[in-house]
C-alpha cells in the first residue's frame, strides 16, 4: 500500500476509535487497523460500566447527562453523543464465599429511592459508543480497515510502517497503538522491558437471563476461593444494557494451570452457595478475556508511536481512560504536524499529560492490593468480611474500594486479636512484605509477552 | 499441533495476544491458527479461559 498517512491507528476500541473521530475532524489523513470484522462487535468481557461517575479518576470527573443524552469530560473539555440504553445501579455487594454474609458498600435503598440522583453510575451499551464513534471517524474521511491483524511494525528513515498478517504496509508519519491490554506494538517496541510483570488475569462470563439476585440494581461480588491454590476468584453479577431483564455474569482471577475459569463459572451458577440466583437462568451470550498486568508504561512514546488506552496502563484504563489518553494524543499529533515537529518535541504534551494523569496521580500498585488481599486465604477473608456490618461509602474508584473495607477492618482490630490472632498475624506480616513479593505466586503462573 | 474448538471460542483474542510465535489470527471475526507458525507450545491452550484451545496429538 503506496499511501502515506499522518497517523494510522492500530485498534478500533474506544481509545484507537476517539483517537480516529478527533484526528479526523482535526483534518488528518488517518488509517485505522482492527482486527475485527465487525469492529464495533463485543467479543471480549467488560462490564461497561461508565467509570467514573461522580469521583475524579485520572483528572476527570466525567458524567452522563441523561436530559442532553451527552457523556461529559468537563476536565478535558469535551462531551460525546450517547443515545444507547443505559441503566443506573445504587450499590456494590460484596458476598463471602459461603454466601451467607454480604458487606453493603453505598446504601441501596436510600440511594435507589433518591433515583439517578442516588447512582453510583450507569451500566451503558459499549457497542453503541464504539458505533457512534466509528460513524464520527468515517464521517471525517478516517480509513477504517476491519480484519487486518497487525504482525509487525517498523521505523524505515522518517517513516513509520505497520505490517499486517494479510501482506499489506501502511506507512504513516505517527502511529497510534490503541491495541489493548496485551499490546502487540508494545512488545515489538520493546516497551515492556521497562515494566513490572505482575501476572495474567482470565476471566469467562455469560450473558444471561432470568437471573434473580437479591438486589438487581446493584453489582453483586462473590469473592469465592480456588480449593486447591486458593487463589481469590471474583464473581460479578450486574445487569447488562444489550436485552431486557439480561445480565452479565463473570468468573476471573490470576492464571494458574489448575484452574479453569469456565469451570468455576459454571460450578457456581449450577452447584454453590449463590446457584440460587440462576435457577431460572439460560445463557444467552459468552464471552471471555485474558489481561497481562504490568506496571504502566513510564513513558507512552517511542519512536513516533503513541501509546494509548490499556496498551499502556495497569489491567485497565477502563473505556473513560482510554478514550481520554486517544483524545489527547490526536490533538497532541495535530498539533506536532501544524508546528513542522513530527517528533517527540512535538507531542510532548502528550507524554506530559499522560504522565501526570495516569503513572504520577495514582499508585498502581494500590490497584494491585485488590488482587493480593485476596492472598490471606478463604477462611481468613470469610472472617474478616463478616466483621463489616455497617453500610460502607462506596467508590468505584478501585484505588478507593478496598480502602472502605480494609478501614472498617481496621478499626475492629482488638476483636480480632481476641478472637483469632492467627488472622492479626498473617495481616501484620502481610502488611509488610512489598507487593512483588505478594505476588510472586501469580507472577510464577502469568505468561508475560516480553 | 492445536486446533480452536470454534464453539467455545468467542474470539476475545488473549490467546492471539500471547502466542509467542504469532501463529493465531483473527479471520471473519473467528480465531485461526497457523498450523506453519505453531510449535505446540500449548500457550494458547493454558491462557484461554474457555478451554477452547485443543492439542491434537498427530500431524503438525
Ligand atoms: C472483566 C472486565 C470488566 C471491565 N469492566 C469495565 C467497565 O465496567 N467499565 C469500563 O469502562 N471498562 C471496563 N473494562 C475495561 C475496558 O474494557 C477496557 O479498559 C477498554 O476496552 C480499553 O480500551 P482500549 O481501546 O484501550 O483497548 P481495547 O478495547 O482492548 O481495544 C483494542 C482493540 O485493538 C484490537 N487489536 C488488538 N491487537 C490487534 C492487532 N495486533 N491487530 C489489529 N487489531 C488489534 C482489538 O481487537 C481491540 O478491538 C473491563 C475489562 C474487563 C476485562
Ligand atoms: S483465548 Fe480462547 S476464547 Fe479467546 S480467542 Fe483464544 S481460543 Fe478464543
Ligand atoms: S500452541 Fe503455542 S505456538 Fe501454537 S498456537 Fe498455541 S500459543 Fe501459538
Amino acid at each position: 500500500m503506496s499511501d502515506m498517512y499522518d497517523v494510522v491507528i492500530v485498534g478500533g476500541g474506544p481509545g484507537g476509535l476517539m483517537a480516529a473521530k478527533v484526528a479526523g475532524e482535526n483534518g488528518l489523513k488517518v488509517a485505522l487497523l482492527e482486527r475485527k470484522e465487525h469492529v464495533t462487535a463485543i467479543q471480549r468481557s467488560c462490564q461497561t460500566m461508565f467509570a467514573i461517575e461522580d469521583e475524579y479518576y485520572f483528572g476527570e470527573r466525567m458524567y452522563f447527562n441523561e436530559q442532553q443524552k451527552r457523556l461529559v469530560f468537563p476536565v478535558s473539555g469535551f462531551s460525546l453523543p450517547y443515545t444507547g440504553p443505559y441503566l443506573n445501579f445504587y450499590a456494590w455487594h460484596v458476598y463471602t464465599p459461603d454466601g451467607k454474609h454480604c458487606i453493603k458498600l453505598g446504601d441501596y435503598e436510600q440511594n435507589r429511592a433518591k433515583g439517578h440522583k442516588g447512582r453510583l453510575s450507569v451500566f451503558y451499551s459499549k457497542q453503541a459508543l464504539l458505533e457512534s464513534l466509528l460513524k464520527d471517524a468515517q464521517e471525517n474521511g478516517v480509513s477504517i480497515f476491519p480484519g487486518m491483524n497487525v504482525v509487525d511494525w517498523r521505523r524505515v528513515g522518517d517513516v513509520n510502517e505497520v505490517i499486517t498478517a494479510e501482506g499489506t504496509h501502511f506507512r504513516s508519519t505517527f502511529t497510534i497503538a490503541a491495541d489493548g491490554i496485551n499490546s502487540r506494538l508494545m512488545k515489538i517496541l520493546d516497551l515492556n522491558k521497562q515494566r513490572k510483570f505482575y501476572g495474567t488475569l482470565q476471566g469467562a462470563g455469560y450473558y444471561m437471563t432470568g437471573v434473580a439476585v437479591p438486589h438487581p440494581e446493584a453489582i453483586n461480588y462473590p469473592i469465592i476461593f480456588h480449593k486447591t491454590t486458593q487463589y481469590p476468584v471474583m464473581i460479578w453479577v450486574g445487569r447488562s444494557p444489550y436485552g431486557e431483564d439480561e445480565y452479565w455474569i463473570y468468573a476471573g482471577g490470576p492464571s494458574h494451570p489448575e484452574i479453569s475459569y469456565k469451570d468455576i463459572l459454571d460450578q457456581t451458577v449450577t452447584d454453590s452457595p449463590f446457584s440460587g440466583w440462576f435457577t431460572h437462568a439460560k445463557v444467552v451470550k459468552r464471552h471471555a478475556h485474558v489481561n497481562n498486568i504490568w506496571s504502566p508504561t513510564p513513558t507512552p512514546f517511542k519512536d513516533n508511536v503513541l501509546i494509548v488506552g490499556d496498551a499502556g496502563w495497569t489491567v485497565e484504563a477502563e473505556c473513560t481512560g482510554s478514550m481520554m489518553s486517544g483524545l489527547k494524543a490526536a490533538h497532541a499529533i495535530s498539533e506536532a504536524l501544524r508546528e513542522g515537529k513530527p517528533n517527540r518535541a512535538g507531542v510532548q504534551k502528550y507524554i506530559s499529560w499522560w504522565q501526570h494523569h495516569f503513572p504520577e496521580s495514582v499508585d498502581y500498585k494500590d490497584f494491585l492490593t485488590l488482587l493480593s488481599s485476596g492472598l490471606v486465604g478463604e477462611d481468613a477473608a470469610t472472617y474478616l468480611y463478616k466483621l463489616v456490618t455497617e453500610i460502607l461509602p462506596c467508590s468505584l474508584n478501585p484505588y478507593n474500594l478496598l480502602n472502605s473495607i480494609n478501614g472498617s477492618i481496621m478499626q475492629k482490630l482488638d476483636r480480632i486479636q481476641t478472637e483469632r490472632p492467627d488472622i492479626l498475624a498473617k495481616l501484620q506480616s502481610a502488611a509488610t512484605v512489598p507487593i512483588d513479593v505478594q505476588m510472586k505466586g501469580f507472577i510464577s503462573t502469568g505468561y508475560p509477552n516480553y | 499441533m492445536v486446533r480452536i474448538n470454534t464453539d467455545e471460542c468467542v474470539s476475545c483474542g488473549g490467546c492471539i495476544d500471547l502466542c509467542p510465535t504469532v501463529a493465531i489470527r483473527m479471520v471473519d471475526d473467528r480465531v485461526v491458527i497457523d498450523p506453519e507458525k505453531c510449535t505446540t507450545c500449548k500457550i494458547c491452550v493454558q491462557v484461554c479461559p474457555l478451554n477452547a484451545p485443543r492439542v491434537l496429538e498427530e500431524a503438525g
